[in-house]
């Protein structure tokens, strides 16, 4: 392995990301390499100074839960599509129910009206 | 409990179970953003809305193991894209000279940890992204290339290119005795 090889690897021989062989490899050039060693040196000091920029996490979970917590946009569709399918349905029954009743002709056809029609009748009140 | 169980209770509406979920990857989502986007608030409102895409989502999500972690790096990832794309420019020249400012206020230590911040700041996005989940969030290439949905020799290469330039740029705070 030339210089320039082990120069492209030393990154990911300090992460320990090499596989075992170029590992071996890189390790025995590093212990001869004056040059290549100085290179590794100064990447290893990147990691070391990099952790000079601290940041710290956060709580997020009461923000995530106040909106959790609020109606789900998507679950109120799905509940109206599903009642809005239900009406079509009860409507088809309702139209073939009234087809029914209009091809026989012993039932009456039908008013509309679920009350008896009154009009035209004397009213009496019961005594109790 | 792990990634997993915890999903598989979350698919079912359970709050605590997710809340645990959120309660476990919280604060990598944060550090990881807050790196991207420089801006700690705006940085806490892309984890909450990773977590919330994950809650909207999670009756069709299937986990697989340690995949998870991955999924809510990658919608931190986009979230903070789109709000970087959003930002408008006169916002990062404020920020620019209020930086300089405090700067100048600075102990060496901290003029260290901004140089540091502002030399990972100006690595491109795709580099940056890779160097903070290795250096910062210690992920093995094999989960960023999973992360980053890439291949891992673009993953290897771009730490490498990233790790370069901060080499360069990171040299008067190195020890003479280990330079060349």
């Amino acid at each position: 392995m030339t210089c320039d090889d082990v120069m492209s690897r030393l990154v990911a021989f300090i992460d320990g990301e090499l596989p075992p062989r170029d590992t071996a490899v890189v390790e025995a050039h590093l212990a001869h390499c004056a040059d290549c060693a100085g290179e590794w040196n100064a990447l290893r000091q990147v990691s070391r100074l990099a952790g000079a920029w601290p940041v710290d996490g956060a709580d997020v979970w009461s923000a995530v839960r106040r909106e959790i917590a609020a109606p789900d946009t998507g679950d109120v569709l799905d509940i109206v599509r599903s009642l809005q399918a239900e009406v079509r349905a009860l409507r088809a029954e309702v139209a073939d129910l009234r087809r029914q009743l209009a091809i026989r002709p012993s039932i009456p056809r039908h008013t509309g009206s679920l009350l008896p029609d009154l009009s035209g009748r004397q009213v009496t009140r019961p005594l109790i | 409990m792990d990634d997993r169980a915890l999903m598989e209770g979350a698919r079912g509406g359970d709050a605590w179970v997710f809340e645990q979920l959120v309660r476990a990857h919280q604060h990598a989502l944060v550090r990881f953003a807050t790196r991207l986007l420089d801006d700690p608030d705006a940085a806490q409102d892309a984890a909450q809305e990773a977590f919330l895409r994950l809650w909207r989502t999670r009756t069709r999500y299937e986990c697989r193991g340690g995949d998870l972690r991955a999924l809510l790096l990658r919608i931190v990832r986009n979230v903070c894209l789109d709000w970087v794309r959003a930002r408008r420019p006169t916002d990062l020249l404020t920020e620019a000279s209020d930086a300089a400012v405090v700067v100048e206020e600075a102990t060496q230590s901290r003029v260290l940890a901004d140089a540091v911040r502002r030399a990972v700041l100006d690595l491109p996005e795709a580099q940056r992204a890779v160097f903070v989940l290795s250096g910062y969030e210690g992920l093995s290439y094999a989960e960023i290339a999973q992360t980053l949905d890439c291949p891992l020799g673009t993953v290897a290469s771009r730490k490498r290119l990233a790790t370069q330039t901060l080499r360069r740029v990171l040299r008067p705070w190195m020890d003479e005795g280990d330079e060349e």
